[in-house]
């Protein structure tokens, strides 16, 4: 079940009616519970074990935590949480990836070995609520939260299912307190939630889905198209991945909101990021932020010296990386991350801040980080090491390709998305949409879901976010 | 309440904005079937013959020549080719209630009869193509026969789908149900798809531009019929020598052996089933004559004579078509015989395997209209 689906629309009327007419605080949380755990088990009924696993642990040890006085047992406790938490992560997400890249450097090695890999699919949502149960018992840790005594809200907090499959990354601090305070629907800003779950309905099932099968060819195999198709797949790649995961993401704090939750903001325009600092903090700032607060910081990022902390932060962005997925292509995202974050930090230390040259860098600043994006989707998104390098051949060298091409109309739909990012960017939606009634509101409403039904792609695509 | 109404206004806005987008491009079902829609629409004499069906009759037979051969036993006729790849029989029924309604002077419909897919076939699910035919009454049809279908196959009656195929917009209880249920559910989801105008963004735009489908002016001259050697014709000039049409007669003409076996097992048999080619062979091919009998009944009861052709395939049930003409009350034209119609199943009458060739579709297209007038002179006389 995903937002795009009419069977969500039904699963959340549904949801939305009776959670509203519900009258007693406690009684709508546990309709909440059981109806996230539902929305979980949609999937595949049988991992709602692990979410069950992570959930009563990260309970028990919260509670542990803060009754435990002496330094030793409150670091075991946390072991326990952390080993328990990311075991789970790494036997379900990592343990074949690095099985099998063992398994072949040995081979490469001339020493044969069995096949110790495991047949084994990866629960959907995993690493997003493995992350936000560790912030609950890092931060109790850290003696920065109090846990909570209500199971039934630490529950919630870990299956709320407006984010339980793709983020926002909710930390305990922000969610657990929303959950003692009884809602009222009229605090809840209707107009921005619907306007907002549009938006992400549109970014999903017109543009990124639309987007889907134009590139499934070219990335399949670059050296057949032309040199100007790759460049155009590039760009529409670029839109693909911020319209589906963002998309997600504003449906998400759009149907949180609906039920008077307040979800975190996960992007915040990360095109317009003048350096890759600045892109991770507008792009999935609820993952960055997190290992900011909780690796960075922990290492020591922030109190080292300016080569301690750049390499922390190399450090930190090789783990971002490989946190996308099991795979070579995202050990080749994380390094490059990393690289970027190293050289920016020479570049700190190197050029003085007022100088010619740092102000100019910073005026091409956007079109930097674009292409060196560019060289990440390349690996991000390629399905080998050939075909990526085809594209990498293709793309710096401009060397020729073949005669296949993608219909250059294509670059007027990224040009269009990109005008309307940018008035989004520059606040002209909302300047226009504050100004009219509600019942303008209604109708153009109305209006504007008869169009992005219309554009809507006819062909299912999964999240690309759902995979991590 | 206040709240109420602003919820009424914005579904009012959105069925009025669907209504407008009809307005401006409704759907003709893209390709080939769109094409002759359109062409069909744009008629202003109209014609009063057409002859419905698969490829085969697209590629089978020819209406200049059905007309000229007419007009010499002084029938008076104006006849169409409304052949299209791979109709359902429940397509073919929204077509001709099409027919029916929109066309004033048709006197009669030569029909192909063909067995009917009681499921969906996954290739073409929540395509243009399939979606276009979905108003209420085919929905409901569609609905009828894969529950009728369902009830009578028992556990035959298997679902052959991708997974990302058995999703849409609208999928809602398609994991929970058997498989009748699913394929009905899945057309009431086309039904949706195709009356919320989803996902119709390239026909919105054609229709804006005021171009539908540039193939519709190459049925005029005739009469939609365009042979295959003309369309390998056309692809050549364009620089692809090597096209679809010609593989598939070079790769005839490398087989002619499995040909005759096929054509000798149809002189023999009673059952044969071997011009599979365009078939998923995962689904169920059915006999429905209930409805093609309704179909029948809707044709006659409108005035229009209704003609059973079968074309010359190698496939054969000796048994059903026996029953043909009893049960429905209507002509059937059997050319799958290739011991009384020898001349069919020459190499040099046929493009491919399952196709007529340019002189084949003549010959053919000659036969059928000598059939008929001396049919209709019998039941005249």
């Amino acid at each position: 079940m995903i937002f795009t689906e009419l069977r969500f629309l039904a699963f959340f009327l549904i949801v939305f009616g009776v959670y509203w007419s519900l009258r007693r605080h406690r009684t709508r949380k546990l309709f909440l519970l059981v109806m996230s755990w539902a929305f979980y088990g949609a999937w595949d009924y049988r991992f709602l074990s692990l979410i069950l696993f992570s959930t009563v642990l990260d309970f028990a040890v919260g509670a542990r935590l803060e009754k435990a006085s002496m330094g030793r047992a409150r670091k075991a406790l946390l072991a326990v949480s952390l080993v328990g938490n990311l075991g789970v992560l790494g036997i379900f997400k990592y343990y074949n990836f690095f099985v099998s890249s063992a398994s072949d450097f040995l081979g490469w090695l001339g020493l044969g070995v069995s096949d110790y890999t495991i047949q084994i699919i990866l629960p959907v949502g995993i690493s997003f609520y493995t992350f936000q149960t560790l912030s609950y018992t890092i931060d109790i840790y850290r003696r920065t939260l109090k846990p909570v005594t209500s199971f039934l809200d630490f529950a919630l907090f870990v299956g709320f299912f407006p984010q339980l499959v793709a983020g926002p990354i909710v930390r305990a601090s922000h969610f657990l307190p929303q959950l003692e305070k009884p809602k009222l629907f009229a605090d809840v800003d209707v107009r921005a939630c619907l306007s907002l779950f549009l938006i992400g309905f549109i970014k999903k099932g017109v543009i990124s889905d639309n987007i889907a099968p134009v590139l499934d060819p070219v990335f399949a195999d670059p050296a057949a198209f032309s040199t100007a198709s790759t460049w155009i797949a590039l760009f529409l790649y670029h839109a693909q991945i911020y319209c589906d995961f963002s998309g997600y993401s504003d449906m998400a704090i759009a149907t949180a909101g609906l039920l008077g939750y307040h979800l975190p903001p996960n992007f915040n325009f990360p095109f317009f990021a003048r350096n890759i600092s600045e892109f991770w903090q507008r792009w999935h700032i609820s993952l960055s932020t997190w290992f900011r607060d909780y690796l960075y910081t922990s290492l020591g990022g922030r109190r080292g010296t300016g080569l301690k902390a750049m390499w922390v932060g190399a450090a930190t962005m090789m783990l971002v990386g490989l946190w996308h997925g099991a795979g070579w292509q995202y050990v080749g995202f994380g390094v490059l991350m990393s690289a970027a974050i190293i050289l920016s930090r020479f570049w700190a230390m190197a050029v003085p801040s007022g100088s010619l040259l740092r102000r100019t860098v910073r005026f091409f600043g956007p079109v930097i980080v674009w292409y060196f994006l560019f060289i990440n989707w390349i690996c991000f998104r390629s399905v080998g090491w050939d075909p990526a390098m085809d594209m990498f051949r293709i793309f710096f060298f401009l060397q020729p390709g073949g005669a296949a091409t993608v219909d250059p109309a294509w670059l007027g739909v990224f040009v269009v998305f990109m005008a309307a990012h940018t008035a989004a960017y520059l606040r002209l939606f909302e300047r226009v949409g504050s100004g009219i009634s509600d019942w303008v509101y209604a109708a153009g409403y109305g209006v504007a879901s008869a169009c992005a039904l219309m554009l809507l792609a006819t062909e299912y695509q999964p999240f690309i976010y759902f995979q991590f | 309440m206040g709240i109420f109404l602003r919820v009424l206004v914005a579904v009012a806005a959105f069925a009025v904005s669907g209504v407008g987008f009809r307005l401006v491009a409704s759907p003709s079902g893209g390709g080939l079937v769109g094409a002759k829609r359109e062409f069909w629409r744009d008629q202003r004499q109209p014609f009063d013959t057409v002859f419905l069906g698969s490829s085969h009759v697209y590629r089978g037979i020819v209406p200049r020549e059905f007309d000229r051969q007419l007009g010499s036993a002084r029938f008076a006729s104006r006849s169409f080719n409304y052949g299209v790849q791979l109709p359902s029989l429940l397509e073919c029924r929204y077509l001709i209630r099409e027919l029916i309604s929109g066309s004033q002077g048709l006197k009669r419909i030569f029909f192909e009869y063909q067995t009917l897919t009681p499921q969906i076939d996954p290739q073409n699910a929540f395509q243009p193509r399939t979606l276009y035919w979905h108003d209420l009454a085919s929905t409901r049809s569609s609905v009828e026969r894969a529950l009728y279908w369902g009830d009578r196959l028992g556990d035959d009656f298997e679902i052959v789908e991708e997974a990302a195929q058995g999703r849409s917009v609208f999928a809602l209880l398609d994991g929970v149900l058997a498989a009748p249920w699913r394929v009905a559910n899945i057309h009431v989801q086309h039904y949706l798809v195709d009356a919320m105008f989803v996902g119709r963004s390239k026909d919105f735009a054609r229709g804006l531009l005021g171009r539908q489908h540039g193939q519709a002016r190459r049925f005029q001259d005739g009469g939609g019929y365009i042979s295959l050697e003309e369309e390998n014709r056309w692809l050549s000039e364009q620089g692809q020598p090597d096209n679809p049409y010609s593989r598939r007669s070079n790769h005839f003409l490398a087989h002619l052996n499995e040909f005759w076996a096929d054509v000798q097992a149809l002189r023999t048999l009673p059952k044969v089933f071997e011009d599979e080619e365009w078939m998923n062979s995962e689904l169920t091919q059915v006999h429905d004559l209930e409805l093609l009998e309704a179909i029948a009944r809707e044709v006659t009861e409108a005035g229009i004579e209704f003609v059973l052709v079968v074309l010359p395939q190698q496939s054969a049930d000796r048994k059903i078509e026996e029953q043909l003409a009893e049960r429905l009350g209507v002509p059937v034209l059997r050319y799958n015989r290739p011991g009384r119609y020898p001349e069919l199943y020459e190499p040099k009458m046929r493009f491919d395997s399952g196709h007529l060739s340019a002189e084949g579709a003549l010959w053919f297209t000659r036969q059928l209209a000598r059939d008929y007038v001396s049919f209709s002179k019998q039941v005249r006389g």
